[in-house]
């Protein structure tokens, strides 16, 4: 769903002054780049915030632990089966509605965790990014550091100091921020490309700077614009364990926001100290995990996920039609 | 569905002759059609593969013509039918009207050089957060020097500066089409046009 805050994109642009040009200092305000989209979330529903990987926090452990709903046979992680399991737990994301600016506008503040609450952004945060912050941060989620973070997929109820029940546990290791293309707030940045370096780019496989416009070759005649970009195998794990992707979100840069606060462009992207202000221009949400994944023949689609040797990463790409 | 489907993008325009006391008479209050043509720049904005500066992708001319009609109102419409042909239809002698001569992206081809007046960017105002006016004052004695005494203006439409990105000659796009009931200029009244964008 295209939000009415693409609209006032459109208005921005349309009514920008063009005096601008004019002046050296503000001229760089007049760069497409500071109007076309520029991140991608992902979201889920918000009792999930204090649902899943969410509601254990063990400080005896400096690990993503989660609880299986599912039996001791298991060897997936579902976020649908805490939403069976626990009746209290409505799983379903919030309804799009046009007039949405962000994917879940009630607070998906972590309280469960009472010393790390974590951020209040709408969607999946990044805490990982931030070394600084002890380990125990780390674990607020919902994407895995870049030096590795273990989880373990506990059976029945935790017993604090205690993982002796674990069903099955490894080590994950983020992509995003072992390239440095997300933020703390959870914006996964667009690479600095145009659309046919994209295509290039999209056709090698080279997702490494982030979202990549890939312009087919019909564009001028399908007006569509496919963004595409990479969620590699470790990450997916890590957000399957803090309850799965039932939102998508896609942003522009919040102009106004960020010269109220004094910044000037260009708007650069900075992972670990990111100036960037976002606003909503589409959203896309699901009924069903996107990562919901099945154990097929007595094999673990969790661990299969992982151990893909050929592929370890899943593609996205989400075409956004003007025509 | 299309980002216009989403944002259920529309217009309305409404003309009206102005003459010197100040009186205002309403010709013609209608919608508007949007045309495929605003698809097509957007496109090349967020597909990254137009101009670099924003400037290029806004709204800053229009073309009047008079051979209009109902049955171009439609999107696939991309261009008038009757755009008034030189600098002496739009301003005359004394006219006031700032005419721009530029190429024109007609479907999927760059034509040939066409006559444009220009929107000051006074004239183009924000109405709330998601809607744009643009109000085109055709003065008393622009678009009077008409092809012939029994022609009349009958439609009107907007364009995108220059999506491309094209130089030195820009290449506008048509954005927006009205055909409205035939007025026949003359130096007694200027015509003023109100439309309105919501996105």
């Amino acid at each position: 769903m295209i939000v009415d805050t693409a609209g006032q994109v459109i208005a921005d642009i349309l009514t920008l002054s063009p005096s601008l040009s004019k002046i050296p200092s503000a001229s760089a305000i007049l760069d497409t780049s500071n109007f076309t989209f520029q991140a991608v979330s992902y979201g889920k529903d918000v009792s999930g915030f204090n649902k899943h990987a969410h509601a254990i926090y063990d400080s005896n452990f400096s690990a993503i632990i989660v609880r299986s709903y599912e039996g001791s046979s298991v060897s997936s992680y579902h976020s649908s089966a805490i939403g069976s399991s626990l009746l209290a737990y409505n799983i379903l994301p919030e309804y799009p509605d046009p007039l949405n600016t962000r994917l879940e506008q009630d607070s998906c503040r972590t309280t469960f965790q009472s010393l790390f609450s974590g951020m209040d952004i709408g969607h999946c945060a990044n805490h990982a990014i931030l070394s600084s912050f002890s380990s125990t941060y780390q674990t607020l989620g919902c994407f895995a550091p870049s030096s590795g973070i273990k989880y373990n997929v506990l059976s029945s109820a935790h017993v604090s100091g205690s993982l002796s029940n674990t069903l099955f546990s490894g080590t994950l290791s983020g992509a995003y921020n072992l390239y440095g293309i997300m933020d703390a707030s959870g914006f996964l940045t667009f690479a600095p490309f145009n659309g046919n370096q994209g295509r290039a780019r999209t056709a090698a496989l080279q997702f490494t700077s982030g979202v990549l416009i890939n312009l087919s070759p019909n564009f001028s005649s399908t007006g569509n614009v496919d963004l595409v970009w990479q969620l590699s195998a470790h990450d997916a794990a890590a957000l399957l364990l803090y309850g799965g992707v039932y939102h998508l979100g896609l942003w522009c840069l919040d102009i106004k926001e960020m010269l109220k606060l004094g910044h000037k462009p260009p708007f650069a992207f900075n992972p670990l100290n990111n100036i960037r202000k976002y606003r909503l221009f589409a959203k896309k949400t699901f009924s069903k995990d996107l990562l919901y994944l099945n154990d097929y023949l007595g094999q673990s689609g969790f661990k299969y996920l992982l151990e893909q040797k050929n592929a370890p990463y899943i593609v996205y790409q989400w075409t956004i039609r003007f025509l | 569905m299309n980002i216009f489907d989403y944002l259920n993008i529309n217009g309305h325009v409404t003309v009206h002759k102005l003459y010197d006391d100040g009186h205002e008479e309403l010709v013609y209050d209608d919608h508007n059609t949007i045309v495929s043509g605003m698809g097509v720049g957007l496109a090349c904005l967020f597909g990254l593969s137009g101009s670099t500066t924003i400037l290029d992708y806004q709204i800053d001319r229009f073309q009047i013509g008079v051979s209009g009609s109902s049955s171009l109102e439609v999107s696939s419409t991309n261009s008038l039918s009757g755009s008034l042909s030189s600098l002496s239809e739009y301003v005359g002698t004394d006219g006031e009207l700032f005419a721009l001569s530029a190429h024109q992206i007609k479907s999927t081809f760059v034509g040939t050089p066409a006559w444009y007046a220009a929107i000051p960017a006074h004239n183009i105002t924000r109405i709330d957060d998601n809607s744009v006016r643009y109000t085109i004052v055709v003065d008393k004695e622009s678009c009077n020097n008409l092809r012939s005494d029994t022609t009349y203006v009958n439609e009107i439409g907007l364009f995108m500066k220059n999506p491309l990105g094209l130089t030195p000659i820009p290449a506008p796009i048509l954005v927006a089409y009205k055909y409205f009931s035939p007025v026949r200029k003359s130096s007694d009244f200027a015509l003023v046009f109100r439309w309105t964008i919501n996105f």
